[in-house]
């Protein structure tokens, strides 16, 4: 039986009115008046079968092409296939590169100060109605080094008032003043 | 090959979007798969004319590679191509109304001429049964090619018609009560 044939289709091309079943016969009689219609029904689908079965008309090479002269596939592109290990090269370049720019990524850039401390001014005050009366105050301060690349500069902040050192010409003047006891 | 199966494997799907990336050698298999059908199917229904079907298949092919996006993918590839095939059909008799009525006009039921004994063979029979073919309308007409040219299931059929299975089953089987009146005298004269 071609694969699926209606049922009065099987019938027809499979049993005369004489061949078929009690039921098979009952469920004909409910579409067809009777074994003269059956079996007109049956020549007809035979012949149908026959007819198109020999189809004559086949295509040809020439035909095939013709079509691929007036087909143009769009965007032609090359294709190749590829070597069999292409893919696991591909993959595994793909996980080293992963982690290497993973390793970049957290990597936190870090700045390096190297320290060092000089003297670097004498600061000479003088209290009139102290105890002690010349005091030499010794400030540090902090600098970078001079041979790192990666020195950060560094801000010396202003000294407060009092601390601040006074020149030689100034220093004179106060003397001047104190012994002149009007400070 | 480890990573591309050989072509005549590939589904009708895979071969359209192979060609599309412009392997022509899908176009090959292609063809050998449904050019004989689809030219069977053309020349049964474009008036037995060989070289208007082959004609149409050219276009059909062209259409359908050429817009795959049209392509329902829930829908198999070859319901699709003879949908467009009936669509096709269907534009030529729109164009040709007046050559296909003319056609018709031509038919003629057996005369008893046809029917004497000597003269009527296999070739006169086939000439007739093509012209009673020929007088149904043109959805019966595609039923009739594709239920007995294409081999096609009632519910394909449906599909590529676009209409309900029962409307086919009905159609069939009241075109075989047709054909089975008018094929009777010829029945009568085959058998003696």
């Amino acid at each position: 039986m071609k694969k699926n044939q209606d049922k009065l289709s099987h019938l027809l091309r499979s049993f005369a009115w004489h061949e078929l079943s009690e039921s098979d016969r009952q469920w004909v009689s409910t579409l067809v008046s009777g074994e003269t219609e059956y079996e007109a029904l049956r020549y007809a689908e035979l012949e149908l079968l026959r007819h198109f079965a020999g189809s004559e008309i086949q295509p040809d090479e020439q035909l095939l092409h013709d079509l691929k002269q007036r087909i143009n596939p769009l965007k032609p592109v090359q294709t190749r296939s590829l070597p069999y290990y292409s893919m696991g090269m591909a993959a595994a370049l793909l996980i080293a590169f992963g982690w290497w720019m993973g390793l970049q990524w957290n990597q936190k850039p870090q700045t390096i100060m190297p320290v060092a401390s000089r003297v670097d001014t004498v600061f000479i005050t003088k209290q009139p109605d102290t105890v002690w009366r010349d005091r030499v105050v010794y400030q540090k301060i902090v600098v970078a080094s001079a041979d790192s690349s990666r020195m950060q500069p560094v801000v010396q902040g202003s000294l407060p008032e009092t601390r601040r050192g006074i020149s030689m010409k100034e220093k004179e003047e106060l003397e001047k003043l104190l012994v002149s006891g009007g400070f | 090959m480890l990573f591309r199966k050989s072509l005549s494997d590939l589904s009708d799907e895979e071969l359209v979007i192979r060609f599309q990336q412009g392997e022509s050698r899908a176009l090959d298999v292609l063809y050998q798969r449904y050019g004989a059908p689809l030219l069977r199917f053309l020349y049964r229904m474009l008036w037995r004319d060989t070289q208007r079907a082959k004609d149409a298949l050219q276009d059909i092919f062209i259409k359908v590679l050429e817009r795959p996006m049209q392509v329902d993918p829930a829908r198999k590839f070859s319901t699709w191509l003879y949908a467009v095939a009936h669509n096709y059909c269907k534009n030529e008799y729109r164009k040709e109304a007046n050559r296909d009525a003319a056609m018709l006009n031509q038919i003629m039921p057996p005369t008893h001429a046809d029917l004497a004994g000597d003269q009527m063979d296999q070739t006169v029979f086939r000439k007739a049964l093509d012209k009673l073919l020929d007088e149904e309308g043109e959805l019966a007409r595609t039923i009739i090619v594709l239920r007995y040219e294409m081999e096609l299931e009632l519910g394909e059929i449906a599909t590529v018609l676009n209409c309900p299975e029962g409307t086919v089953k009905s159609r069939l089987f009241y075109l075989r009560q047709r054909l089975a009146q008018s094929l009777g005298p010829y029945k009568i004269i085959l058998e003696k």
